[in-house]
């Protein structure tokens, strides 16, 4: 196996880990504060998959590193400077932070929440979609434009629920 | 560029990326309630003994390899300014980053540490920890766009 194969099947399973657990976070969230309060064995699913979503994030940290030594290495800096990878290491960036400010509860679930799940379906897609071929301040535009939307549409789902958490 | 200079650099950045991730872990640590201080000793010698790492290696690279072969080639390239701005604040920080470091390894190690009971001393800790993580971080965009300009 070269270098290339072993650093896109590392970075898939960052990927995996990463989105797979936000989804299912987000989905034990929603169903354990439907009625108003959370307790504590409807946490427990959160707690078990929070570990998960650290070591996806650790795991695409690493292999993206590791494109960025093989594009170094291999003469081919210019992808680099794609704004589609530089978008990417943002948003990824922005997943560190708000992790970090979500630990800390320095910033509210509902805000956090949705900047989460859609900091990794975008990192996801960035990565996924190849011939994507948009500026970066246009990619970084798009993607602050779907974190409102989710953080309203989390929102609007909490109205219906009548949520009060 | 030869093997030893690859492994430098190789060597740099994964080293440079565990210790950013090693002080990114202290932060809720030293401000959350479950404060466990055997886990800061080892992650901020481990921060320490990465970040000292990277510095070593990349000491060896930018001497041996960056200054003849890539600063060259960025200067007289599309974005100059990669090297005269970028590459320039990125020596600088990066100079003094170890020594953040050591401030929070002593901290964290010292016999006379009262990190357990100093609410103060971990708050001010962990302003110091994200300082060199958000440096950390700074510096590493910059030398994903030097590096990106090296063509």
């Amino acid at each position: 196996m070269d270098w290339g194969t072993f650093l896109k099947i590392s970075h898939l399973v960052g990927t995996v880990l990463g989105v797979g657990a936000v989804t299912f976070i987000d989905y034990f969230y929603i169903r354990a504060a439907k009625d108003g309060k959370i307790e504590p064995h409807e946490a427990e699913p959160i707690r078990l998959l929070t570990p998960i979503l650290r070591l996806g994030l650790i795991i695409l940290i690493i292999s993206g590193f590791g494109y960025f030594l093989l594009y170094r290495l291999t003469g081919h800096e210019e992808r680099l400077l794609n704004p589609r990878f530089l978008a990417k290491m943002s948003v990824v960036g922005i997943i560190a932070l708000n992790g970090l400010l979500l630990e800390l509860k320095k910033i509210p679930i509902a805000i956090g929440g949705p900047i989460s799940s859609v900091s990794w379906w975008s990192a996801f897609v960035l990565g996924a979609w190849r011939g994507l071929n948009l500026s970066f301040w246009t990619i970084m535009g798009s993607y602050i434009l779907v974190v409102l939307a989710a953080i309203l549409v989390l929102k609007a789902i909490k109205k219906v629920l009548k949520i009060e958490i | 560029m030869s093997l030893v200079l690859k492994l430098a650099l190789i060597g740099h950045v994964l080293s440079g990326l565990l210790a950013l991730i090693f002080y990114y872990a202290m932060i809720p640590n030293l401000i959350g309630k479950n404060l466990q201080p055997n886990f800061l000793k080892r992650l901020s010698l481990a921060g320490l003994v990465t970040l000292l790492f990277s510095w070593i290696l990349a000491g060896y690279y930018y001497t041996q390899y960056y200054g003849q072969s890539v600063k060259p080639i960025i200067k007289s390239g599309q974005l100059p300014w990669a090297h005269s701005i970028l590459m320039e604040t990125k020596e600088h920080i990066f100079l003094f980053l170890p020594f953040l470091g050591l401030v929070l390894a002593a901290a964290c190690l010292s016999s006379k540490s009262d990190i357990d009971k100093d609410e103060t001393l971990r708050k001010a800790l962990a302003k110091l920890a994200f300082v060199v993580v958000a440096l950390g971080t700074a510096v590493t965009i910059f030398g994903v766009v030097i590096s990106g300009a090296a063509k």
